[in-house]
């Protein structure tokens, strides 16, 4: 019966959105049956690029009347499966919804279709002195040449974060409207161009449900002035505990550091090894790198005090980036970290738990622990400004039982991570990979809660299926 | 009805649903009575609660129980050099509980966002009367939709907060307030405010940071009365609480694009905060922006209130809490 659905539903597409707009050929199904999530596999039947708001919203329309599951997908680099159509059916691709429609300087804010990618915004913006704060670092190492390619559509899904947030917020305090389509096909708009909208807060929650309750056509989002100066400090550390601790002494001394990024000695190791290298010292077991903006004056007095604040937590050189072509160049590194990982190992598994700041060390501990004992060695990449972890275990995918060991490893680190009070995804989703540790948080009344939301808006439950819960 | 416990408070949401008795949660009550009106049977009456008071100052996180005095708070943070970076109106006669479940921000917001982003936890009793807890007190966490998102800013009509955690932030350095004259709006974002806000022709801008960030913004900001410290907090709490404009008998909301906030009528009480787009007027708003009345209670015109009405529904299906507030 799906069959017969599959092939009504892709010939009625095709009438609006033309041959290339449709997906079918086994061949080309293939790209589409992973994400950046990859211990993860499923085929879609079919997959579609609609153009406009109105054809995104005639397509899964179709796709609801037949009774398709219906996946949004934008570049694909979910961490959690969130863009694997695990049940089967059909993935909408925001790809040719690509354009930025509007800079309103006047307003502080751009609209943007989906499909946009995070960087583009930066990159028309940054002649105009603004910025769009959501600053992933997300780069692919097997394609440098595709810069950064997270979509805006998929940041909303999963209410990205990245290094910039412990100043500026998460992707959901950078949204003004959103221009959303519901599982039957309807086009609703919420918010605009207004600071809030009166209500219920829909914007907080369509962002982050991971397209299980609508998709995401096109966004309004804040654009923030950039600062006359920026500054980066860099320190490093004997060992982890002092490092964590820095880290808090840094908060808690008032200072509002843009970004706040740790990372460990292999980390380190595996970034200088690449073609990113920036001179980061290799020879300590952690190195934090920190920004801070302002005025000229001001952003120098900032950079002195959280330097001086960091000598005497301990650490074992603190550096001033004068320069700011070295200074671009260590957080270019610091966003290939992902990508470099290829360097000290074939294969990983990237995890996103958060924990009390506090907690940092005890954490990265207990997260290299739980490689150790499985024979796994863990790089571990911190947003420390947040307490968001990225563990890396890296594993050898032609050893067999290796990846079951990664993944197994990778869930011990969550659960450690709700533990210490935190949560087991700071910023890549539950999506399919954390359905199963869902209940480590949430009881079963409030799972239902949620469920029973998902339901207000997907009654059919056909958006992203297999997601979420349990 | 005055529960004393979180028990106390369960058992009389589930009466209440028995009986389709419907009630009006109050801890202090400044903005009990504003905004759209409600149909009540009985004011669910918050003041005995169990006072609950954690301030955690390495991770910046407050616990606090629901109607504790906002003021309290500040103060008991400002001992540690901490601080709740809110600065809405009424401040000095709310509890956090109503500041939360009223989203009510101040010009602060431009910088610091509006007490539902600093939201990172909350325990709440639904309409249904069920004890829930929803978010984790870090400061990212995408695990599960944003419920606490949805609570804050529900006016009371989907669930009684509790408790919540919040995130504060270190005292400044250096604290100033210039009293200056008012202009253009891209004048005023080349200056840096931490927040701006306008107050019967005079704009009050604030800078914070550490001291030469603030003395650098203050001598680009040309004439104007300055207020440091101590006496530029007391400056800027008397503008932004605004007091006597809320004491009016008319007060209403006015919301737009921050480029095309309305001028407010000559001679009319205001406040306006020009880098966020928000206005409140002593008057009825002018044409061709979004308003909302505050005093005297009218319905609001909400966008998707037929979304909203659902989930609505899933909170509170009987409609015992703020029956008809919302949306």
């Amino acid at each position: 019966m799906r069959r017969s659905a599959i092939s009504g539903f892709a010939k009625k597409a095709r009438e609006f959105l033309g041959e290339e707009g449709v997906l079918q050929e086994e061949v080309d199904l293939l790209v589409y049956e992973q994400d950046g999530t990859l211990a993860l596999r499923g085929k879609a039947d079919v997959v579609v690029f609609p153009r406009t708001v109105q054809e995104m919203a005639k397509v899964v329309e179709l796709a609801y009347n037949y009774g398709i599951p219906i996946i949004g997908r934008g570049s694909g680099t979910s961490l959690s499966g969130g863009g694997v159509p695990v049940t089967g059916g059909v993935i909408v691709s925001t790809a040719r919804m690509n354009k930025i429609l509007e800079i309103d300087l006047e307003n502080e804010v751009a609209v943007v279709q989906a499909g946009v990618i995070n960087d583009w915004i930066n990159a028309y913006l940054a002649r105009m002195g603004y910025q769009y704060a959501i600053d992933l670092g997300f780069q692919y190492m097997a394609d440098p040449g595709s810069q950064r390619v997270s979509t805006i559509g998929g940041n909303i899904a999963h209410n990205s974060g990245g290094v910039k947030c412990f100043k500026y917020g998460v992707t959901v305090n950078q949204l003004r409207g959103l221009t959303i389509v519901l599982p039957t096909g309807e086009v609703r708009r919420i918010g605009g161009k207004e600071f809030e909208q009166a209500g219920y807060d829909l914007i907080g929650l369509i962002t982050g449900s991971e397209g299980t309750l609508a998709l995401v056509a096109e966004a309004i989002v804040r654009i923030v002035p950039t600062y006359e100066s920026s500054v980066t400090i860099l320190a490093k550390f004997a060992d982890l505990p002092t490092a964590g601790r820095a880290v808090s002494a840094v908060i808690a001394s008032g200072a509002m550091p843009v970004a706040m990024e740790l990372m460990d000695k292999l980390a380190v190791e595996a970034v200088e090894s690449g073609p990113y290298a920036a001179g980061l010292p290799k020879d300590a077991e952690a190195v934090l790198l920190i920004q801070v903006e302002g005025s000229l004056p001001g952003a120098k007095e900032e950079a002195s005090k959280v330097a001086e604040v960091l000598r005497r937590s301990g650490a074992s050189g603190v550096e001033i980036v004068e320069d700011p072509a070295r200074a671009a160049k260590i957080w270019a590194a610091r966003k290939q970290a992902f990508g470099a990982m290829g360097f000290v190992g074939p294969n990983y598994v990237v995890e996103d738990g958060t924990i009390p700041r506090k907690k940092l060390a005890e954490a990265l501990m207990l997260a290299r622990a739980a490689g150790a004992k499985r024979g796994l060695r863990v790089a571990n990449v911190f947003h420390a400004g947040d307490g968001n972890l990225h563990p890396l275990i890296l594993y050898d995918e032609r050893k067999p039982g290796e990846r079951e060991k990664a993944i197994e490893a990778g869930e011990e680190i969550l659960e450690a991570c709700v533990e210490l009070g935190g949560t087991i995804t700071g910023e890549h989703g539950v999506g399919y990979m954390k359905k199963k540790l869902l209940p480590k948080m949430y009881r079963r009344e409030e799972i239902e809660l949620m469920k029973a939301i998902k339901a207000v808006f997907d009654p059919k439950g056909l958006m992203n299926p297999g997601k979420i819960f349990p | 009805m005055r529960p004393k416990s979180v028990e106390e408070l369960v058992g009389a949401v589930q009466e209440a649903n028995k009986e389709g008795r419907r009630l009006l949660p109050i801890c202090r009550g400044s903005k009990a009575y504003m905004g759209p009106p409600v149909e009540y049977d009985e004011e669910l009456q918050l003041g005995d609660m169990p006072k609950v008071v954690e301030v955690d100052e390495d991770e910046m996180v407050l616990r606090t129980s629901a109607c504790v005095d906002a003021v309290e708070l500040q103060e008991g943070l400002r001992k540690r050099g901490r601080r709740l970076a809110l600065d809405p109106p009424l401040f000095r006669r709310s509890s956090i509980g109503g500041i939360l479940s009223t989203n009510f921000y101040g010009p602060m917001a431009y910088r610091y966002m509006t007490p539902r982003d600093q939201l990172l936890s909350v325990k709440i009793v639904t309409g249904r009367g069920e004890l829930m807890r929803f978010g984790v007190p870090v400061m990212k966490d995408v695990a599960g939709y944003n419920i606490k998102r949805l609570v804050a800013g529900s006016w009371g009509t989907l669930a009684v907060i509790v408790e919540a955690y919040m995130r504060i932030y270190a005292l400044p350095d250096s604290v100033a307030v210039s009293a200056t004259y008012r202009r253009p709006l891209a004048e005023v974002r080349r200056l840096r405010p931490t927040g701006a806000v306008e107050s019967d022709g005079v704009l009050y801008l604030r800078f914070e940071g550490v001291k030469s960030e603030v003395e650098h913004r203050i001598s680009a900001a040309g004439r104007g009365e300055i207020f440091y410290g101590a006496e530029a907090e007391e400056k800027w709490a008397e503008v932004t609480g605004a007091e006597d404009l809320f004491d009016r008998g008319e007060v209403v909301k006015v919301v737009s694009p921050p480029a095309s906030l309305p001028e407010p009528p000559p001679g009319v009480r205001y406040i306006r905060y020009p880098l966020l787009g928000v206005m409140y007027l002593a008057d009825e708003p002018p044409g061709g922006a979004k308003a909302y009345w505050l005093k005297p209670q009218r319905r609001w015109e909400v966008e998707n209130a037929d979304l909203m009405a659902k989930i609505k529904r899933v909170f509170d299906p009987n409609g015992v809490l703020s029956p008809g507030r919302l949306p």
